[in-house]
């Protein structure tokens, strides 16, 4: 940052215009953290016991997916998450999780094709996931960050949801 | 370029400052689910413009980007990326340039809609009145600077523009747009779209009808825009290893231009249909290929000329993960151009028509040398011309990406620049089909005729950037770029002094500095501003037989360009945003600079009801932005306001 643009972001602080931008916890941070916390809140099919490792795949790219990688590696209550970049199609069948960040050069449907039918929790923002065939969609309500869980997404997946993370959720689709 | 590595140095230190942020986002990891969604955000920048770590010179115009811009044609949307000029030469004509050389035959942009060329090659440029698709059917603009030729094939000299439409699924029930204004007589947009099993699809129609802008020189500008438009998009949605898509469109329209001396007016009409079919082979190689069809059809009513273009494209794509570290992309296609033409007095080519095929093979290696980190990708195309033989276009592009936060780049590549029409087969006899040449005891300027030894220009470019999130919610593009061309174009007297014709006789270099800023300055509100800086330095190679010379689309970018824009959210369901934007003068063609304002206000009433209302060109002087064509006469833009009421259901 320039000089003078830090001059203005300070002079903006003590004005009060721009504290909460530069100082609350940043939003992608945030969101990462919420999505790492889905894994003790589903069931794979094949039963991976609840301490095991954990991998989670990152499609396309975005403030939230970056995050996400930051977590490569860190332990989350006792279990380690293992979190990379842009899968090949082969091992995207071995996450447990996809995450589709926000900007891909490919749109979530095809991402989601090549999962279909295979027990992986996806998960992305924005609107147009969840009618696309996605399981868990992040949104921001205010300064609160939510979620929306497709019902009929996960069953397809084979994948169980366990009904205290339905609790959380803002929506709840294909009930 | 002094300039830009202290810019650099000056950005770097406190960049460096924000990487200590990540001790606390290990302390959220063990948050519980609860509170984690109880905790307050900042919100961060929603959308930087550019691809985070694409070895590239790349913006994306997204949805948002689209609707909130306050523009009213397609060409308005690429005012606010760094990099390109867009100039208006009348109420339906653009020039659109990137890196420099920019004219309504601007000739070294290649512009697509999902993957189909719509730049024509009779011309080398864009009929963008022939492709005014709705915005409400676009998912999001990607623009690519410079030479881009191994994935796209030749004309991408300086760039591509590729315009990628929104799935079926994305777009589904009904939609109805209407609006009106001082220059937009009606604009009446009509989708409606559904689902079944195997199948999304939607339709939509599009009525339109503009009214003239100003004249220059003090006659009627006769510029007015009509057009009819209708289409359909349809996409599998069956889960399995195949998908497909389809899709097509068919228009026609008039499209007025002010008189030079005669009117200028255009009938126009063409349809396109493109099929598309992805299939995976095994999780790690797919196959695509996709084939289209695209006729044009347009015809000087003044004067009677017609040109006629159709094309028939195949293009196959393998793209294959050959081990961990190399991800190889390979391709074959094969283009054929019909060209048909009735010629006038004033306008005709020799030969009239002709069948021109050009055929490519590429083939691409992205090499992750250190994963995450350092890429190297490489490739080469090989393109058949006709009567040029094989082109060679190769490219080779590095990316570094040391933290999530930085990504340097560099790239150096070669692209051809194809002869059309107008350089090999042109009869041009001047705005009143009068020349002396053309007609025994005529008078005026020579006639101007294609020369069939044109050659294919040709650019050599080197390229860097750096991308970067300085903070959650400032990111920065940078790039910087310097091209070397040969074999110009020229426009000369031909030995035999009857008339003017094109040579190869120019060479040159242009220097560059493309800088976007995306900045959430709060929660509501977002500033995104951004500068193009342009030098260039185009020179004969060969002493000219003849005196007065010109080198094509020489002095036609602007030295400087600027833009900055505001989003903001005024409350839940109102945004105002405005767009300041201004271009340094083209002193050369005698057009000042100007900066000028776009607003758009939007108030939504329910899910289901939007009001908007755009203002164009308010600020500064009403303004030209090219200068005179050879084949048109400029108008002069008015201030423009529309309103807009949307109902979806």
């Amino acid at each position: 940052m320039a000089p003078w643009l830090r001059l203005l972001v300070f002079a903006g602080c003590l004005l009060g215009l721009a504290s909460e931008v530069w100082c609350a916890v940043p939003e992608s941070e945030v969101r990462a953290a919420i999505v790492v916390n889905f894994i003790h809140y589903v069931e794979w099919p094949d039963g991976p016991p609840p301490t095991a490792d954990i991998r989670i795949c990152i499609a396309g790219h975005g403030s939230t997916a970056d995050a996400l990688l930051g977590f490569n590696g860190k332990a989350i209550h006792g279990r380690r998450v293992w979190v990379e970049r842009a899968p090949a199609a082969s091992v995207i069948g071995n996450c447990r999780m996809l995450f589709v960040g926000e900007l891909s050069n490919r749109s979530p449907i095809d991402w989601l094709r090549e999962v279909a039918g295979q027990p992986v929790l996806t998960v992305s923002e924005g609107e147009d996931f969840l009618p696309n065939g996605g399981i868990i969609s992040l949104n921001r309500s205010g300064s609160r960050i939510t979620f929306d869980v497709n019902l009929l997404a996960m069953r397809r997946s084979n994948l169980r949801i366990g009904s205290q993370l339905l609790r959380l959720a803002r929506d709840v689709h294909g009930k | 370029m002094k300039f830009a590595f202290a810019l650099l140095a000056g950005l770097l230190g406190p960049a460096a400052a924000y990487g200590q942020a990540d001790s606390s986002s290990e302390g959220l990891l063990n948050l519980s689910l609860e509170s984690l969604l109880d905790t307050e955000v900042s919100s961060v920048l929603k959308h930087a413009s550019g691809l985070a770590d694409a070895p590239a010179a790349v913006t994306v115009l997204r949805r948002e980007d689209i609707e909130r811009l306050g523009a009213t044609t397609l060409p308005d949307l690429l005012r606010v990326v760094p990099g390109l000029a867009v100039a208006q030469v009348d109420g339906n004509k653009w020039a659109i340039g990137s890196r420099g050389f920019n004219g309504f035959f601007g000739s070294k942009l290649l512009v697509l809609i999902d993957g189909r060329s719509i730049y024509n090659s009779t011309f080398a440029g864009v009929f963008w009145d022939a492709y005014d698709i709705p915005f409400d059917n676009i998912a999001r603009i990607e623009v690519i600077r410079g030479p881009a030729g191994v994935l796209w094939g030749s004309n991408a000299v300086n760039g591509v523009i590729n315009i990628v439409t929104r799935s079926a699924q994305e777009t589904q029930g009904g939609r109805v747009e209407v609006g009106a204004g001082n220059v937009e007589r009606h604009l009446a947009d009509l989708r409606y779209g559904a689902e079944s099993t195997g199948a999304a699809w939607r339709v939509y129609a599009r009525s339109r009808d503009r009214d003239e802008q100003k004249s220059a020189v003090g006659v009627a500008p006769g510029d007015t825009t009509r057009a009819e438009r209708v289409g359909f998009r349809a996409d599998s949605n069956h889960p399995g290893p195949t998908a497909w898509m389809l899709t097509g469109d068919a228009y026609q329209g008039r499209s007025g231009g002010a008189p030079y001396p005669q009117p200028t007016t255009d009938d126009l009409h063409g349809e396109h249909l493109l099929g598309r079919l992805t299939h995976r082979l095994s999780s790690d190689s797919s196959l695509q290929f996709q084939a289209y069809y695209d006729h044009g059809w347009r015809k000087d009513l003044a004067v009677g000329s017609v040109l006629d273009e159709k094309v028939l494209d195949l293009d196959l794509l393998h793209d294959i993960q050959a081990s961990p570290s190399h991800r190889l992309t390979w391709g074959t296609g094969w283009r054929q151009y019909r060209f048909d033409s009735d010629g006038s007095a004033k306008l005709a080519f020799v030969p009239s028509s002709r069948i021109t095929t050009v055929s490519n093979l590429f083939v691409q290696d992205e090499w992750s040398l250190l994963p995450r980190e350092l890429v190297v990708v490489g490739g080469l195309r090989a393109e058949n011309l006709p009567d040029h033989g094989l082109q060679w276009q190769p490219n080779l592009r590095v990316a570094w990406t040391p933290t999530s936060r930085h990504t340097l780049w560099a790239a150096s590549g070669k692209a051809v620049r194809a002869p059309n029409k107008v350089d090999t087969a042109l009869r041009y006899c001047g705005p009143l089909g009068t020349s002396s040449a053309c007609l025994p005891g005529g008078g005026g300027a020579p006639p101007a005729y294609g020369n069939p030894d044109f050659l294919p220009e040709r650019v050599v470019s080197l390229e860097a950037g750096w991308r970067t999130r300085l903070s959650a919610h400032l990111s920065s593009d940078f790039a910087i770029y310097e091209n070397r061309y040969r074999r110009l174009e020229t426009i000369e007297i031909a030995p035999t002094f009857t008339n003017l014709t094109y040579y190869n006789h120019a060479k040159g270099t242009t220097q560059g500095l493309e800088w976007a800023l995306d900045w959430q300055a709060a929660d509501t509100w977002q500033l995104r501003g951004g500068i193009t800086l342009y030098k260039e330095r185009l020179v004969f190679a060969e002493l000219p037989a003849q005196p007065s010379p010109i080198i094509s689309f020489h002095d036609s970018f602007p030295n400087r360009q600027a833009f900055l824009r505001s989003l903001w959210d005024v409350a839940p369901n109102h945004r105002l945003d405005v767009t300041l934007r201004g271009a340094g003068p083209l002193w050369h063609r005698g057009v000042p600079g100007y900066g000028t304002a776009d607003v758009r206000w939007t108030w939504r009433y329910d899910k289901g009801l939007q009001f908007s209302l755009i203002g164009r060109n308010l600020g500064g002087p009403e303004h030209r932005e090219l200068g005179d064509q050879p084949f048109f006469q400029e108008t002069v833009l008015r201030r423009e306001l529309v309103g807009l009421v949307t109902v979806t259901f």
